[in-house]
């Protein structure tokens, strides 16, 4: 997602961006909401439907169309266009109706009622009903995916009448929501999903369709369904998604005028502006932070003490990094969390100021004065900051080794617990979903599943409040804890850049599950 | 491309007459690339000590420094690293894969090259199928593929990159030591007993030092342009400096500062076109300077001012002072043909006799108007029924060739087109000179293959040159050669490369053909017993001089010059059992001494 | 013929199964990473042992390996990991924007390397020198580079020709040659240097052979002697040249690709190395062996109806 921006050096002359963006990244940017207004608000022309044609470039084909295996990410362009997700979520990261008109919980949040709207329709012309939902979510639930383990607290799914779903969990699950909200919410056809066609060519009932001219693999050329519901929401008639994985490669053809809209880099703006094209700026889409993974000092002995890990939060000029590095787009951090969510907290801004004296006083008293090393994967990721990154920690005597690691085991190399610590991307999403990556037990980024009863009373707490405002409240308790036992290192949110073309609007400014929807027409 | 094609260059060489290393202290191109490339790795070994940056420091304040900022002397990338230090530290990336990647190469390629080159075709078939394999297997996949194994590290990469390379260079070697080998030193060492190994390593290895020493500036500037590619493309650590890397970023950055695009790639330009540079000239220096094109044309003539007119004459053919030159190294003309002045009436038979290197073949050339390129006709005339042909142009001459004046080669096989049938190669040149239909052209030819005493003409017709036999070859030649009933026929040296029962059809042939079409024979041959069987008149060349000339019969009978005396007296002593006492030593030597 | 044609294929269709089965032990070790990436950041272990078992990357390697051979004679060389696209058709339509660029490269090299090559040996003197300077050049010139300046210069800022991307033949010629321009003279210009060169090298060893002198007594045209006798002559090694160069250009056209955004042969191979997705490796693998060893075995047909000498059937 992010990649563009938040790699400045290239590892991704090739396709190294696929993966980025297929695997790690997914995390990434996925969080809240195609719309940037409510449901079934116009974003068109005012009346009658759209006939603009808009084209961007992605770096990355979706792996998959089959509902299971979806990806987030920039992968959501083209399935979101197919599929109706059940739920979404708004520009204020507001959970929204959408293919279900309402949704409820039950007291003991055990139990969550969908109520679909009437006016669903596959592409094939069938009605959508309650049992095509249970049909589609019940199969994600029984197959190895990406999508399956977000259902692990889902006990079982039935439809109690042509548009009612009932889905009973185990426990409570704070993040179901933003999952129906994303991926994990589309809406197949049971009928056709075990076919080979549907990872490529599936019966939907979104507001596009993929078209002949469609190449797979390059090119998808989305054709709106003027018969969908929420048409008139959608002002481009046609939609095509390039893949161009280089990145130079798709400035120029962005600068070329073969696509209307595409992310370039910080240092591109000037040439693009010149170009006559439109800058739209994303101030956070995810943040950047050293996982210091090894708390229980396994591998490195000098990361179970606080104070080390400190000294590492204080090692960074994190103003200078984003305003040299990212030139300006992004903010600096020291809390991972997405900042216009609820456990954002500002007051915390202030706890690890660019201090090497400090830091280094610090490892002293911890007993490491002469220092000590570390070593790190050397990942798609990392690859464009190390050279950073490495100074900012030599300086206070903590030599990094990097160790290079294949893209395809980019994922791997976090989860193998070989390395005590990695360069991260975290993509900015719902709260829920954040914590539970970084610190709950199984959390992806907490390999060496580190515990600790605070966080894990203050996660049960978390699942099991009904209220919103003392749940945020709880969530801004986690964060403070994350951040004054330094169990990680955040450095700096990465914002993002998106050119287009003068008729071409790009509406989100915070952070979006990547769809259409981002973009509408210049009036006028 | 690759090494092999690189490296090798068939048969275009001369061979060297100098010592090659003092060749390439003379070769401007050679001694400026090598020059370039010293100062340069002089630059990486000395960059401990002149960069002024470690290769990874990165300072934030240094980001897209300008050139010139203090401490950055080229500016500073979008990391804050100071460029100039990378540059520096890049050339030790570079010099270090060239000399993993080549060495490699050579070792892998060397050894199995002299094993599969030297020994049983056995073991040779199997190295070759396992080089066909590397050469098959895709290596982009390969390096990346063993990405966990190597860690990324450029230098496993380099060694992976040098076994993929092997290829080339083992089948460089397998040819060269495969051609070596049943040469007669090799031969006559091992019948002196030495060992497999000393065999190889002193006489074969001695061979095949100039192609590997090229091989190896053509791998060391691929290996170099791969690492950089690879790099490029990102593959491998990113601690270490390199110029493909370096280029990456400075891409990225084109459009805020090309100079951190164009410096690495500056640099990388300098270090491979020099390399390539270097290989070309070391190749001129062990393979000898390359021949230059040699335009066909009509022979150079020096004073075409002064050249003699035609005039009417009795004789068919005049040679008057006939003066051939080639130039030297140096630009200065060496003569060849040194004045030469022949007659020939029509229908009679006069042979040029002399030692190779007499220029009897250079007289005969001339007359033909097929000298070398390079040849040079400094002055006299040449007259053809009166008509001079020096000066002419070759497509005045070619009006002559065939109809008037005819040729036989010496060697049958190497003057038949390969590729062609006999057939179709004699009917060209009817067609070219008569104009005749295609069809009637065949006719022709197979009258004349028969005529020739070939038993099948329609098989030898439609037979390609190597499957039929030297003595049916020179039979064809001759074919090709009296097929327009031409009024001069030059055979140079007819029967030397044949057999001796064949050579005495070809010589009774060649008489009855001359009887039959009313010919001129001018006859090329350091042979007087061939020249006895059926010349009328005789003319002896030394030095590029005729330095007798006559009746048959005055020759033979009454040789006044001493050098012919002495050829004399070389055939009876070829020809003759020893009844008379040996030709003494000493007048020998004095005159097989060119 | 037919039964020599028939044993080389036959070698290279063990060639193929030895590299493909070299090839999926190599990869082996890293199914598991694979699976993982594939199953992105949600992975847990068993999902991922679930994906492991469906995908049959829990069988014994060969049992696998034999049951992809299977797959294989039935025309199913499986489906992308990343992509879901069935291998086969995936490859060859990756495979087809690169022949078509390549071929018209060695098509466009051809023609003018033996007009360069011929022009300078037959005429020598001015004609020679610049051949051989263009040669240089083109040896010295990285490609790389001229790639990046064509397209700066020609797409972004005269946007006379397309930034990138590839259409079809099929689709529409005109737009198709647009696609494929730049990326062609890039090829061109680095395959005019090496072939120009070969023949123009060859070529003056043919017009210095005896039968050339031979074929002027007899009265034949200068002509004829340089195109239909020396230039056949000399065509057999520039034709193996040709033959190292097409596979070369194969893989070699991966930064040309990656560049002028090509979705070819070279950036696929690369691109599902680095992501590990093992049905498309494969499928490559086997497509490429195949490919050389086709191309390797028309060079020698051709070879042999150019030199009778070299007929090997």
């Amino acid at each position: 997602m992010n990649s563009l921006l938040s790699r400045p050096r290239a590892l991704t002359r090739a396709a190294t961006a696929a993966l980025a963006v297929s695997a790690v990244l997914a995390t990434a940017a996925c969080a809240s909401s195609p719309s940037n207004e409510r449901p079934g608000e116009s974003n068109g022309s005012g009346g009658g439907l759209g006939t603009a044609e808009l084209t961007i470039a992605v770096a990355a084909p979706p792996a998959s169309l089959d509902p299971a295996q979806l990806a987030e990410g920039e992968q959501a362009f083209i399935w979101a266009s197919v599929f109706d997700t059940l739920l979404a979520v708004d520009q204020e990261n507001e959970i929204q109706p959408n293919a279900a008109e309402s949704y409820e919980y039950s007291d003991d949040l055990r139990t969550l009622t969908l109520t679909l709207r009437d006016d669903l329709t596959f592409t094939n012309g069938d009605p959508v009903t309650a049992e095509d939902v249970v049909g589609t979510l019940e199969r994600t639930r029984t197959t190895p995916s990406p999508q399956q383990p977000k259902l692990a607290k889902v006990s079982s799914i039935e439809a109690t009448d042509e548009r009612t779903v009932v889905v009973n969990l185990s426990e409570p699950d704070p993040g179901l929501l933003s999952y129906f909200a994303q991926a994990t919410g589309v809406i197949g056809d049971p009928e056709t999903l075990d076919e080979e066609s549907s990872t490529l060519r599936p019966v939907g009932s979104g507001p596009y369709t993929l078209a002949d001219a469609t190449v797979d693999g390059s090119e998808y050329v989305l054709e709106r369904r003027d018969d969908h519901w929420n048409a008139e929401a959608y002002p481009f008639k046609t939609f095509t998604v390039r893949v161009i994985q280089d990145r130079t490669a798709a400035f120029n053809a962005l600068q070329a005028g073969e696509i209307d809209a595409g992310r370039i880099q910080p240092q591109q703006r000037p040439q693009v502006e010149g170009a006559g094209l439109t800058v739209h700026e994303q101030e956070a889409i995810s943040s950047l932070l050293i996982i210091l993974a090894d708390r229980g000092g396994e591998l490195a002995p000098p990361l179970a003490d606080l104070r080390v890990r400190q000294a590492i939060n204080m090692a960074f000029d994190r103003e200078q990094f984003v305003e040299t590095l990212f030139q300006g787009v992004g903010a600096p951090t020291v809390q991972p969390f997405n900042p216009s969510e609820a456990a954002y907290n500002e007051d915390l801004e202030g706890t690890y100021d660019f201090d090497p004296e400090a830091a280094r006083e610090l490892l002293a008293d911890a007993g490491y004065e002469d220092g000590f090393s570390l070593t790190m994967p050397s990942t798609v990721i990392s690859q464009s900051f190390e050279p950073v990154v490495t100074q900012a920690l030599a300086d206070i005597g903590i030599t990094i080794q990097w160790e290079p690691v294949p893209p395809q085991n980019t994922a791997s190399s976090l989860a193998s617990k070989q390395y005590p610590a990695a360069l991260w991307f975290m993509g900015l999403n719902v709260p829920a979903r954040e914590v539970a990556d970084l610190y709950a037990p199984t959390g992806f980024l907490n390999p060496f599943n580190y515990e600790d009863p605070e966080l894990t009373e203050l996660f049960s707490s978390i699942a099991n409040e009904a209220d919103e405002a003392a749940q945020a409240e709880l969530y801004q308790e986690l964060n403070a804890f994350s951040v004054e036992n330094a169990l990680n290192a955040p450095i700096a949110y990465i914002g993002g850049l998106w050119a287009t073309t003068e008729d071409v609007d790009f509406i989100p400014e915070v952070s979006v599950l990547p769809t259409v929807r981002n973009f509408g027409v210049v009036e006028g | 491309m690759s090494i092999e094609e690189l490296s090798i260059d068939p048969g275009l060489a001369a061979p060297p007459r100098r010592s090659p290393f003092r060749k390439l202290l003379r070769d401007p191109q050679a001694v400026i690339t090598a020059s370039l490339l010293l100062v340069i790795v002089l630059l990486g070994l000395l960059t401990p000590f002149i960069a002024p940056h470690d290769p990874n420091e990165a300072q934030l304040s240094a980001i897209n420094a300008d050139p010139g900022t203090p401490g950055y002397p080229l500016g500073a990338d979008q990391n804050g690293r100071d460029i100039m230090s990378r540059l520096l530290h890049s050339i030790n990336t570079s010099m270090i894969s060239g000399l993993i990647g080549a060495s490699v190469a050579l070792a892998i390629g060397i050894t199995f090259g002299l094993i599969g080159g030297y020994f049983g075709s056995r073991l040779r078939s199997v190295t070759e199928w396992v080089f066909s394999l590397v050469m098959t297997f895709p290596g982009i996949l390969l390096l990346i593929v063993l990405m966990p194994v190597t860690k990324g590290d450029y230098r496993f990469t380099m060694l992976i990159f040098g076994v993929l390379l092997s290829p080339g260079i083992y089948r460089i070697v397998r040819n060269l030591v495969v051609g070596v080998k049943n040469e007669l030193y090799v031969d006559a060492a091992r019948v002196a007993g030495l060992s497999n190994l000393r065999i190889l390593a002193r006489h074969v290895l001695f061979v095949i030092r100039g192609p590997i020493i090229i091989a190896a500036a053509f791998l060391f500037g691929g290996a170099i342009s791969v690492q950089a590619g690879l790099a490029f493309l990102g593959v491998g650590s990113t601690l270490v400096p390199s110029f493909g890397a370096m280029i990456s970023e400075g891409f990225l950055n084109l459009y805020i500062d090309p100079m951190q695009f164009l410096w690495p790639s500056v640099l990388l330009g300098v270090i491979t076109a020099s390399l390539v540079l270097l290989g070309n000239s070391l190749r001129d220096a062990f393979e000898g300077v390359k021949l230059k094109p040699a335009k066909i044309a009509a022979p150079k003539v020096e004073q075409v001012a002064g050249r003699a007119e035609s005039r009417p004459s009795d004789a068919l053919l005049e040679v008057d002072d006939l003066v051939i030159a080639y130039p030297t190294p140096s630009g200065k003309l060496n003569e060849v043909v040194k004045g030469v002045t022949l007659r020939v009436n029509a229908g009679e038979t006069v042979g040029l006799v002399g030692e190779s290197g007499s220029g009897k073949t250079q007289t005969a050339f001339a007359i033909l108007g097929v000298l070398p390129a390079e040849a040079v006709i400094v002055r006299g005339s040449i007259r053809l029924e009166g008509r001079n042909l020096i000066g002419l142009s070759e497509r005045e001459l070619r009006q002559l060739r065939g109809r008037s004046i005819a040729y036989i080669p010496q060697e049958p096989m190497s003057n038949l087109d390969p590729s062609y049938t006999v057939g179709a190669q004699l009917v060209e040149g009817i067609r070219a000179t008569t104009g005749l239909s295609k069809r009637e052209a065949r006719e022709r030819v197979l009258a004349l293959l028969k005529r020739v005493g070939i038993q099948d003409p329609k098989r030898t017709f439609d037979s390609y040159p190597h499957q039929i036999s030297g003595g049916m070859a020179q039979r064809v030649l001759i074919a090709g050669a009296v097929a327009s009933r031409p009024k001069l026929l030059i055979a140079d040296e007819p029967t030397t490369a044949l057999d001796v029962t064949v050579q005495a059809e070809i010589l009774d042939l060649l008489r009855d053909l001359q009887a039959e079409l009313d010919m001129a024979v001018v006859l090329v041959t350091h042979n007087f017993g061939v020249v006895a069987d059926i010349c009328d008149r005789i003319a002896v060349m030394q030095n590029g001089q005729v330095v007798e000339s006559g009746t048959a019969l005055e020759v033979f009978r009454e040789p006044k010059h001493p050098y012919t005396q002495k050829l004399l007296g070389a055939i009876l002593d070829e020809a003759t059992v020893r009844t008379d006492p040996p030709v003494s030593a000493g007048a020998l030597a004095g005159g097989t001494t060119r | 013929m037919t039964l020599y044609v028939l044993r080389r294929l036959g070698a290279g269709l063990v060639l193929a199964l030895l590299v493909t089965l070299i090839t999926f032990l190599l990869l082996s070790p890293s199914f598991e990473s694979v699976v993982r990436e594939r199953l992105g950041p949600t992975a847990t272990p068993e999902t991922i042992a679930g994906m492991m078992t469906e995908l049959g990357f829990d069988r014994p390697i060969l049992v696998q390996y034999f049951d992809w051979l299977g797959g294989v004679f039935t025309g199913d060389f499986g489906r992308s990991l990343f992509t879901s696209q069935p291998v086969a058709p995936a490859v060859a339509a990756r495979l087809g924007v690169t022949l078509s660029l390549v071929v018209t490269a060695l098509l466009i090299t051809v023609v003018i390397s033996v007009a360069l090559g011929v022009w300078a040996a037959s005429r020598g003197g001015v004609a020679d020198k610049i051949s051989q300077i263009l040669s240089l050049v083109g040896y010295i010139v990285p490609g790389l580079l001229l790639a990046i300046v064509l397209v700066v210069v020609l797409a972004v800022n005269l946007k006379l020709l397309p930034a990138g991307g590839f259409t079809p033949f099929s689709e529409d010629p005109a737009r198709w040659a647009a696609s494929i321009a730049m990326p062609v003279i890039v090829l061109v210009i680095g395959g005019v240097a090496n072939m120009a060169a070969q023949v123009r090298g060859t070529m003056i060893d043919e017009l210095r052979k005896d039968y050339v002198r031979t074929l002027r007594t007899r009265g034949v045209s200068t002509t004829s002697i340089v195109i239909r006798h020396a230039l056949r002559n000399a065509a057999g090694p520039a034709l193996t040249v040709l033959s190292l160069e097409f596979i070369q250009m194969l893989g070699g056209a991966l930064i040309i690709e990656n560049v002028f955004a090509l979705p070819g042969y070279g950036q696929y191979a690369f691109n599902a190395a680095l992501q590990g997705d093992i049905p498309i490796i494969l499928g490559i693998t086997a497509f490429g062996v195949i490919l050389v060893v086709v191309v390797n075995l028309v060079t020698d047909v051709v070879n042999g109806w150019l030199n009778p000498k070299a007929r090997i059937y």
